[in-house]
């Protein structure tokens, strides 16, 4: 196994975890979902109705086919879109001084947001830009037909 | 096609513009699939959340009634035991100790702290929630969910945290 092949797969299997973990852990908590969503003061209930619905099933579905290395490349460009647009609504937070929990992990750790948080999806959203910049690299080592 | 045509291993092939379509239809279908799911998941559940709801859960709390910290000396100056104070801070401050006697909670904590604390919240008592600053959604949610649980005095301290500090009322270490 390559030192590329290597660093792909635990790129996978870390972002694709934290991905499934982070669905996984919203499941049960919808409702304390919606909640933290609306803090972020960007939608109107009904948006963040849905979006605690499906989101929590987007990262699950996303994160197990990293980590199955099934349908990499989509995979990874939607938490690359997920966190990149996280990212923004982190960002808008944090410039409004709004004292609010991430809502990251379903209940969490009740920690607020911060400038680590924007930290730790600046850092999955270059994950999954690696994942997907890796994957086509696979392809070419491929036997021609 | 031999070897010597073949790219190198090392030698990255970009994408082609009909794989980055087929990347983009992928990437749609898995997102629809999973979107489906929730929505499924969530209609057959034992209880659903209410979708499209512009007063359901996702709503934004209302700014609830203020205290300011004067007003807060005087109640507690002619009736001490009339007054519950709520610690609905980030866990970050609870190093830099809490307002005297207050109770912990949070939004998400709410239900399970009003069944196993009960005797505390004494319908008539003035509940005064302090929260990390006054741009701190969490203090309006717990006073919005306290109003729907039937607690007609509820207030949210003006100014937060950092108000509270300066306004001369007592501070304890972290609340149990």
């Amino acid at each position: 196994m390559s030192g590329r092949s290597v660093l792909d797969w635990l790129l996978r299997l870390a972002l694709g975890g934290a991905m499934v973990y982070a669905g996984w852990s919203k499941l049960d908590v919808q409702e304390t979902f919606a909640r933290n969503i609306a803090n972020y003061r960007l939608l109107p209930a009904q948006l963040n109705q849905i979006l605690a619905v499906t989101l929590p099933w987007v990262e699950l579905v996303a994160g197990a086919l990293l980590v199955l290395g099934l349908w990499t490349r989509p995979a990874a460009w939607i938490v690359a879109a997920l966190m990149a647009a996280f990212a923004i609504g982190v960002g808008q937070a944090l410039a409004r001084g709004l004292d609010i929990s991430c809502g990251c992990f379903g209940e969490g750790t009740g920690e607020s947001l911060g400038l680590q948080t924007l930290g730790l999806e600046a850092a999955c959203l270059a994950a999954a830009i690696a994942i997907a910049w890796l994957a086509p690299r696979r392809a070419a080592r491929a036997p021609a037909a | 096609m031999s070897d010597a045509a073949s790219p190198p291993a090392s030698t990255p092939k970009p994408a082609t513009a009909s794989e980055w379509k087929a990347d983009l239809a992928r990437a749609l279908g898995i997102v629809a699939v999973a979107c489906a799911l929730g929505l499924a998941t969530n209609a057959l559940s034992s209880k659903p959340m209410p979708l499209l709801d512009p007063k359901g859960p996702g709503a934004l709390p209302e700014p609830g009634p203020r205290i300011l910290g004067i007003e807060l000396m005087e109640e507690l100056r002619t009736n001490p035991q009339g007054i519950l104070m709520i610690d609905a801070r980030s866990d970050e401050l609870l190093a830099e100790g809490a307002p005297v006697g207050a109770v912990r909670m949070t939004p998400e904590t709410l239900v399970e702290d009003l069944r196993q604390k009960k005797p505390l919240f004494d319908a008539a008592r003035l509940l005064v929630i302090v929260c990390d600053s006054d741009k701190c959604p969490r203090g309006d949610d717990i006073a919005m969910q306290l109003m729907q649980f039937g607690y007609a005095t509820v207030k949210v301290f003006d100014g937060g945290w950092p108000a509270y500090k300066d306004s001369g009322l007592g501070i304890q270490g972290p609340p149990k």
